[in-house]
């Protein structure tokens, strides 16, 4: 019986695993932080869309932006060794979460994207160890 | 012998087909062995996996929430929702009924692309089946490429662009 009740619910439950980052914003991973690590935003309805695809493995926030790096992750392939930065403006409420993000940028261009929003201050404070 | 997809829906269809517990569980040995030889490689439209998630309660959320996003745009180039994440709960379970193929790919996060030159949306499903799955989140999950570890898998479908779901949203 709980042989059945194992395999018949092998899927149920969400496999996803969400850590809130800040507001609508979470870090959401699939693979128990293995290589599928992304940011999401989670929706009125509960549901989450994407915002920063795969695999973030660095991120640090004030209360208007959050700051990510990211290898770039062609699924389910590999991660590339390349570290893009990104700027993510927090948006309350919306459909489109994905607007205004600055990035891909190269260290130089976030440090100076960084300066001229005046949040040089805004450091990683947290920082995932992935299988590459 | 297992009955063919069309036979198991004309016999839910009236009512012959009760919970067959044994049926599912060799649908989804069988589902299994296939995934894991698939591995790696992206499965088509008309394919039978796809054809069942095409219907399935979380591409209907995603499909939803394409309509919702893009309602009052005009021009729908580069139209896209990537990442959004079906989680196959306890309420999709029973939604998804003696569906085998449903219930086996479980949880998984969906892009949708609108491809403008033949104007259909463009479904591509992403699933991570690991043993914290499997053994319903009391095992770890391990990436080494080996046994027992995670699998993923990528399904793809697509479908024409239905205008008319704009005004409904």
């Amino acid at each position: 019986m709980l042989l059945y009740a194992i395999s018949l619910s092998s899927c149920i439950g969400s496999e996803f695993q969400r850590e809130k980052i800040t507001d609508n914003y979470y870090l959401i991973t699939t693979d128990n932080y293995n290589k599928d690590i992304y940011i999401g935003y989670k929706l009125k309805t509960g549901d989450f869309v994407g915002v920063l695809p795969s695999t973030v493995f660095s991120i640090g926030n004030n209360e208007k932006y959050i700051v990510a790096k990211q290898h770039p992750f062609v699924f389910p392939v590999k991660v590339d060794s390349t570290i893009n930065y990104y700027i993510i403006p927090i948006i309350r409420d919306t459909l489109f979460p994905e607007n205004g993000i600055l990035g891909p940028l190269t260290l130089e261009e976030f440090q100076m994207k960084k300066e001229e929003l005046g949040i040089i201050n805004v450091n990683f404070s947290k920082n995932i160890s992935i299988n590459k | 012998m297992l009955l063919p997809q069309s036979q198991i829906r004309q016999k839910r269809k009236i009512g012959e087909l009760t919970l067959n517990i044994l049926l599912i569980n060799k649908r989804k040995i069988e589902i299994s062995m296939r995934t894991l030889e698939l591995e790696k490689i992206e499965n088509k439209d008309d394919d039978e996996i796809a054809d069942a998630m095409r219907n399935s309660d979380g591409i209907s959320k995603v499909r939803d929430f394409f309509y919702k996003k893009y309602k009052n745009t005009k021009k729908l180039k580069g139209a896209s929702v990537t990442d959004y994440d079906s989680s196959f709960g306890i309420k999709q379970f029973f939604k998804a009924g003696l569906d085998p193929i449903e219930q086996y790919v479980g949880t998984f996060k969906v892009n949708v692309y609108y491809d403008e030159k033949s104007n259909t949306l463009e479904y591509t499903i992403q699933n991570t089946t690991s043993m914290t799955s499997a053994f319903y989140h009391a095992s770890p999950s391990y990436d080494t490429g080996g046994p027992m570890s995670n699998y993923y898998q990528t399904y793809k479908f697509s479908e024409k662009l239905d205008s008319t779901k704009f005004k409904k949203k």
